[in-house]
């Protein structure tokens, strides 16, 4: 069983990706279980309690933006296993920077392609 | 005693030689009067002269007068008022009358501090005045101020008869008697209509300041705006691009196989699956289009990160052209031709710009032609240039909307000639304009319409392949790194050399020269000295500290540099002594002797006798000098050539010696 977070403050954004992941189920015959947050807080408290194994990490978020959520996973050393997929702007090139700095393992820029959200999840939850 | 006379006379009249004595008497008086009258005459015409004289004369004092007046006139803007030492008036000319409102008569009865207002010359003055405390008198104080703050010119401020103030600028200079100060003069000038237009000047140039500043937060907030608007627009565009992708797999999933055989149900899921595929091309378009407009606009803000890098034009052109292959593969009815000699000159910049430029053409090429072909041909020109051109048979356009083309959002098409809209952004031409001209190349287009069009560009090349015909014996292909700040200089170099047979590279700061010497291992370097980034002195430091590079010989060139730059012309011969700098560069890369070297200054230490091994400088010419006497002798004047060997490089002041333009400068390797 594999455990995603989605930390969006776009209800649709975490829709789309909720909808595009449960696919993982059908392509690699494996449960994932699909937790979301709305905010930065509330996203680094559910990392905390639902400890998953991937995180879609949205960076402009009301309460702390996907950075500080990013940064403060990976200095935790009990949750700096999770994997995080920082969701950036194309254009913003300190976006992705900043990304790097706080120890983000990949991004995805948006508008993002479905197709490439479920191969790039498959890869880094060794599911390929 | 009558009739006695004229008993005479008629005693004379017979006599004969009384008549002859009266007629010769009277000839006599005949060139008398003649006489007298020429007299007259130049009499008269010495009168005319001196009256001629006399008016010329007067002619001059009414001009020397009129003169005068205008001196009068100039004085009288200029007020000159003295005063004694008390303050007291003694002299109040008809400018100050005229300025001020007061007779001489009025003015002779008051202190000057009457209509003088300069507060902060009097506290000047009382703070002077102070300072003289141990002085006996206060005349003798006042003197000491006036010597103070004569020559000094000031402003300030005269007070008028009828009370109205205006602006001066005054000058008081000390009077003195037996070397006493006894008073002062001031000489002052009303400023106010200078005044005025300082005041209008500073009012223009804060309002300018302002404008300015409000532009440039306009600009950011431009800029700002351009950027969150382009993140605010990514969200929705992911909603609708992702959710049309996973509505047609739910539907080729799990309502494709409900229409089974009904042909109705078949044909209509068709129509749903294009349709969904237009939502997805629209969203790509949409998305290109706001890619496009933030790289416009962080280019035309110059927060563009540019690589400089010596590129492979020859494997450039092949990555664009893999890359825009895709739109060809779809459109069976356009043959993509390629003609990229494998041999292409290196340009100078940023290989992904560049690879961006020419899909970009190919792409416009590809969208724009319905059937025939698209044409890539690259080539070296013969000035230096690499120019590559993609030809279409497309629909082209008019030439006269060749320029237009490279406009923001302008798409010259005919409806009659492409059955759709074109699908692009309408700023990749724009973009590819600002990308080659950062670079010092051309980009341009040639067309006619219903006639295909050609779009062309050009970038500098870097490297030269030596020309077959002109190769010298010499040369051999040797190659030199250019190293110059300048585009003109660098491209009038690399002309230069060229033409004798070298190759050329070309880097524009130290640090990239440092990097390209590395990378291709030049035969010689020629280096300018003032950089950015890096300049030439620290990279020649750096250079000569460096295993690898230290055996290369630099020319430094500089002090041409700037009279080249102002015009740009491309001129070989002042300052630039090119015989001297060919000649200089064929010595030392062929280390051969210098021909015809008329003037060379080895630089030497102290000890250095005049067999100093520089076996490449014919000695006859060569005359060593110290380092401490290098400046004199470049102070007076001397021209040729300065050679310096590696290790004397930390005795001379590089920067300096190599501002003087008649010299020419060699830094030779360290001795192997």
């Amino acid at each position: 069983m594999k455990r995603i977070l989605i930390v969006d403050d776009e209800v649709h954004i975490r829709s789309l990706l909720e909808q595009t992941l449960e696919d993982i189920e059908f392509l690699h015959n494996i449960e994932v279980e699909i937790h979301q947050a709305s905010d930065g807080r509330n996203g680094l408290n559910m990392i905390a309690s639902v400890r998953p194994d991937l995180v879609f990490l949205d960076v402009m978020m009301p309460e702390m933006n996907g950075y500080e959520v990013c940064k403060a996973v990976k200095s935790n050393s009990e949750l700096q296993q999770t994997l995080i997929i920082m969701l950036t702007a194309k254009g913003q090139e300190t976006d992705r920077e900043k990304g790097v700095g706080n120890g983000a393992d990949y991004f995805m820029t948006k508008p993002f392609d479905p197709d490439e959200v479920l191969e790039l999840a498959g890869k880094l939850l060794g599911l390929a | 005693m009558e009739y006695q006379d004229m008993e005479s006379i008629r005693n004379s009249m017979i006599d004969g030689r009384i008549v002859e004595k009266l007629m010769s008497e009277n000839s006599l008086l005949r060139s008398e009067v003649r006489v007298s009258h020429e007299a007259a005459e130049i009499t008269t015409r010495l009168v005319i002269e001196q009256f001629e004289k006399a008016e010329s004369l007067m002619q001059k004092f009414e001009s020397a007068s009129g003169f005068l007046k205008a001196v009068m006139d100039a004085a009288m803007q200029i007020s000159i008022i003295a005063t004694d030492l008390d303050g007291q008036i003694i002299l109040f000319n008809r400018g100050a009358e005229f300025m001020l409102g007061y007779t001489e008569k009025e003015a002779r009865q008051m202190s000057f501090f009457d209509i003088f207002d300069n507060k902060d010359l009097l506290n000047n003055c009382v703070t002077l005045m102070a300072n003289t405390e141990t002085l006996m008198s206060d005349r003798e104080k006042h003197a000491e101020v006036i010597s103070q703050i004569s020559s000094q010119i000031n402003e300030g401020v005269f007070c008028r008869r009828n009370g109205s103030r205006f602006p001066v600028s005054f000058a008081i200079t000390p009077i003195k008697e037996n070397g006493n100060i006894v008073g002062c003069l001031s000489v002052a000038m009303d400023i106010s209509t200078l005044k005025h237009a300082e005041n209008e000047l500073q009012r223009a140039y804060k309002e300018i300041s302002e404008a300015n500043e409000r532009l440039q937060k306009l600009d950011k907030l431009k800029s700002d705006f351009l950027s969150s608007v382009s993140h605010e627009l990514r969200t929705p565009l992911t909603s609708i691009r992702g959710f049309s992708k996973l509505i047609g797999k739910d539907f080729e999933r799990y309502f494709v196989p409900l229409t089974g055989e009904n042909p109705a149900l078949a044909a209509k899921s068709e129509k749903i699956k294009e349709n969904l595929s237009i939502i997805l091309s629209e969203t790509e378009r949409l998305t290109r289009l706001i890619n496009d407009v933030l790289d416009l606009s962080k280019i035309e803000s110059q927060k563009t990160h540019w690589r400089e890098e010596a590129v492979n034009m020859s494997e450039m052109l092949r990555h664009a052209v893999n890359a825009a292959k895709g739109q060809f593969d779809d459109k069976p009815e356009i043959e993509l031709i390629t003609d990229i000699p494998e041999a292409l000159p290196y340009v100078f910049g940023d290989y992904d710009r560049f690879v961006q430029v020419t899909v970009n053409l190919l792409n416009n090429a590809s969208k724009f032609t319905k059937k025939g072909s698209v044409t890539v041909h690259a080539f070296e020109t013969g000035s230096g240039f690499v120019q590559v051109d993609v030809t279409d048979t497309g629909c082209g356009f008019p030439q006269e909307e060749a320029e237009a083309v490279f406009d923001k959002f302008r798409q010259v098409c005919h409806g009659d000639t492409l059955e759709e809209k074109p699908t692009g952004t309408g700023l990749g031409l724009s973009i590819s304009h600002e990308i080659i001209t950062r670079f010092g190349g051309k980009i341009w287009a040639r067309s006619a319409l219903n006639q295909g069009s050609t779009f062309s560009f050009t970038l500098p090349a870097m490297v030269q392949e030596t020309g077959m015909a002109e190769t010298t014996e010499n040369a051999d292909g040797k190659l030199i790194l250019v190293v110059d700040d300048e585009m003109a200089i660098r491209s009038l170099l690399t002309q230069f050399f060229t033409s004798y047979g070298f190759r050329v590279a070309t880097a524009d700061n130290g640090k990239t020269a440092i990097d390209m010497a590395k990378k291709f291992d030049p035969d010689l370097i020629t280096m300018d000295i003032a950089m950015p980034v890096m300049d030439g002195k620290t990279a020649i430091d750096y250079m000569k500290q460096d295993e690898k590079l230290k055996d290369i010989p630099i020319v430094v060139l500089s002090a041409f540099n700037d009279s080249f730059a102002a015009n740009g012309d491309v001129v070989f011969d002042k300052p630039l002594n090119e015989q001297r700098l060919i000649d200089s560069v064929f010595m030392l890369i062929n280390k051969e002797k210098l021909k015809d070297c008329h003037a060379c200054l080895i630089i030497c230490r102290q000890d250095c006798e005049r067999s100093v091994e520089i076996p490449s400088i014919s000695p006859k010419n060569a005359e060593m000098c110290q380092p401490h006497d290098l400046t004199a002798k470049l102070e007076n004047g001397y021209k040729g050539l300065v050679v310096i060997p590696a290790d004397m490089m930390d005795y001379v002041d590089l920067q300096r010696i190599s501002t003087y333009e008649s010299i020419q400068l060699l830094i030779l390797p360290h001795k192997q």
